[in-house]
């Protein structure tokens, strides 16, 4: 027969067990003398436990609370527009995470319309013609040291000889590009700020000290 | 109710919830601390914290509220956290041994029970000598009178561990007794 678990035997002594998993333990207990005696070891330990003496507190000691109590008002929350500053030091996990939101989707904004000048370049097109014109961008290179820097229109590195002023499309694509980069690094920072936020905010909540001084 | 008559700045109302609650605020305080002078430093720091903090506590009847005991033994077991500095990784780690079944008694062991007294002087020392952990559990579980689920919420821990914590205190104690009956 295979005895009973201590985690059994212990949720039956406190009553915790439902009412059929009870019956299967008493019905066990009736049949088995070792887990008898082990239960009733740990009825002894339930004992033991309940007569650990209580001390009394210390003379005095609630009226040492309601003195340091009476010098401490509980905190008094007005609202943010008559006292902007203790509003703000209360609550300043929350305007973090307001804040931390707000700026990202600030900066998602401003670098999804700098992307989607035109049509074309907005989304996952813009990654294709990317890998597209690093590609040729490559295949220059190659062109212009094999055919040497003197011949026409392509320099050593590769990029296009044109008359000044006028706007390349590899130009405006790498602008668009580090423009993307600036706002995922400016994104990720906003968002950790935020999960930190949630953190203070979930700590406090715990300590059940919300408001504090 | 007290708790709702001092958020609203009722001092009397708190008075009598100190005094309701102090010996047990204090009792906890000192098993976990072991000295008498720090352990009512911290059970003034409590409800001072608790005065200061009263119109964040939400009742047991609003969403994300709590019994007052649960949300008060919170605040004490977060001010034990910062004297003791183990204590919340200890309660948080789980034992890896297993609760294991009742094991038969070895064979022909002689059964000769120890006295009455010494067995319970013996338990009491053993109490005393607890891992924090047990006697945090403990104490919320007998003293504090406060179920398996107002512990896990009390300490903030799966409803779980609570159990696998009780469970393993009360056990060392068995067999400190087994042992002595062998």
């Amino acid at each position: 027969m295979e005895h009973l678990r201590q985690d059994e035997l212990q949720a039956y002594l406190d009553g915790t067990l439902p009412p059929e998993e009870g019956r299967a333990v008493r019905a066990h207990l009736d049949a088995c003398a070792e887990c008898r005696t082990e239960l009733a070891l740990l009825r002894e330990v339930d004992e033991a436990l309940r007569a650990w003496p209580v001390l009394p507190e210390p003379e005095g000691l609630a009226a040492r609370v309601m003195a340091e109590v009476q010098a401490t008002s509980p905190v008094q929350t007005p609202p943010p527009w008559e006292a902007p500053w203790p509003w703000l030091r209360a609550h300043w996990s929350e305007v973090l995470l307001g804040a931390a939101l707000a700026a990202t989707v600030v900066v998602l904004v401003v670098s999804a319309r700098a992307l989607g000048g035109t049509r074309d370049y907005a989304g996952l097109r813009f990654w294709e013609l990317e890998a597209e014109r690093a590609l040729a961008q490559v295949e220059r290179v190659w062109y212009a040291i094999r055919a040497d820097a003197r011949s026409d229109g392509w320099d050593a590195v590769g990029v296009p000889s044109r008359p000044v002023g006028e706007s390349s499309r590899p130009a405006r694509y790498a602008a668009q590009f580090y423009c993307w980069v600036a706002g995922v690094i400016a994104g990720v920072v906003t968002l950790g700020a935020g999960a930190a936020g949630v953190r203070v905010l979930a700590q406090q909540w715990r300590q059940g000290l919300h408001v504090t001084t | 109710m007290l708790a709702l008559r001092a958020q609203r700045g009722d001092q009397d109302a708190f008075a009598a919830l100190v005094t309701r609650h102090q010996r047990y605020v204090y009792n906890l305080a000192y098993r976990l601390l072991r000295d008498a002078h720090e352990a009512e430093d911290l059970t003034q720091e409590a409800f001072l914290r608790a005065w200061r903090a009263i119109r964040g506590y939400r009742g047991a009847n609003e969403a994300g509220g709590a019994k007052f005991t649960t949300w008060l033994y919170r605040i004490v077991t977060n001010l034990c956290y910062n004297r003791l500095p183990g204590l919340r990784r200890q309660l948080v780690q789980e034992d890896a041994e297993r609760l294991e079944r009742v094991a038969a008694p070895a064979e022909n062991a002689p059964r000769a029970l120890v006295e009455a007294g010494e067995r319970r002087a013996r338990v009491q020392a053993a109490i005393e000598a607890l891992p924090d952990k047990y006697k945090l559990i403990v104490t919320l579980y007998y003293l504090q009178d406060q179920s398996y689920q107002e512990i896990a919420a009390t300490l903030g821990l799966p409803l779980g561990t609570v159990k696998t914590h009780l469970y393993r205190a009360r056990g060392r104690l068995k067999d400190l007794l087994a042992e002595g009956q062998d």
